[in-house]
């Protein structure tokens, strides 16, 4: 069971909209790295965990993935704020627009809606934690690219706790690998799954 | 406190949540309605009341009110989706 907190885990004061770099950042809202997959990656990967440690970083990391889906959606409403019309077409902005006025939307930059096929729940923890460490750098490199078209240090200081926050994680998933290869016969890890028992080899 | 306590400490915080719940709703929209104002205040009291007799006894339930010994807590429990049998 979830409660929400009237707070943002990091605060987004942003003066000046700016279209194009809503655009962009929209992405991490949801895109193919973004934080809503990311949250619905871990949060459904949890049941099958064999690990109570290893449970609790997925469900507390998937918890935080879902304060980071609002900051970026709160950059994302800032940076589009009372655009006027001429502000949309000079930002490119008319595409999404004209479908979703000045709403919050989960999409790619390019324009792919959200999908679940951009992330996988495969039953398997040493699949599920590994694609967790590289869901965590994805999303830190596209943090990075986001760095690289900012100017606005309003934009980037929020962005820049995000980014921080994709290492902390990706530290945390790498931990908890371990804890799962200590479970296994060092001399073969994939030798059978720890979250479903049935003989691989007859 | 033995297991029974646990049991209905338990359900006093699920049946307190859901009221709640209900209520917050009611509430949004309904903001001046005396009688609901007047059950959010005795209810919401019940139900902070049940959480920290839980949490000093059983353990944590809210990631923000982990009380520990020597050890973190959080992880220790079942989780509430293995279900009790």
């Amino acid at each position: 069971m979830w409660s929400y907190e009237r707070r943002l885990q990091y605060p987004v004061n942003i003066s000046e909209t700016n279209p194009k770099l809503a655009q962009v950042i929209m992405s991490q809202y949801g895109g193919p790295d973004g934080e809503i997959g990311a949250s619905l990656r871990y949060l459904s990967q949890r049941f099958v965990m064999p690990n109570r440690k290893v449970v609790g970083v997925l469900n507390d990391i998937g918890t935080e993935e879902l304060a980071h889906m609002e900051i970026v959606g709160a950059i994302v409403h800032q940076l589009t704020r009372n655009l006027t019309p001429e502000q949309i077409l000079e930002g490119g902005f008319q595409n999404y627009y004209v479908d979703h006025t000045l709403g919050v939307w989960p999409m790619a930059a390019g324009g792919i809606p959200f999908s679940s096929t951009t992330f996988q729940s495969k039953g398997d923890p040493i699949a599920d934690l590994v694609e967790d460490m590289a869901a965590e750098q994805k999303a830190r490199v596209t943090y990075d690219n986001i760095i690289r078209l900012i100017c606005d240090h309003d934009v980037c200081d929020p962005i820049k706790f995000l980014r921080e926050r994709e290492i902390v994680h990706f530290q945390r998933f790498g931990e908890a690998l371990r804890i799962i290869q200590d479970e296994l016969d060092s001399r073969n890890f994939y030798a059978f799954n720890l979250a479903y028992k049935p003989d691989l080899f007859k | 406190m033995d297991g029974s306590n646990r049991e209905k400490l338990f359900a006093c915080i699920q049946a307190t949540s859901f009221v709640c719940d209900e209520l917050r709703l009611f509430l949004d929209t309904h903001p001046t309605d005396r009688a609901a104002l007047d059950y959010w205040e005795k209810v919401s009291m019940v139900r902070n009341e049940a959480v920290s007799e839980y949490t000093r006894c059983f353990g944590p339930i809210e990631a923000y009110r982990v009380i520990n010994d020597n050890t973190w807590a959080w992880v220790e429990d079942p989780w509430p989706w293995e279900g009790w049998c």
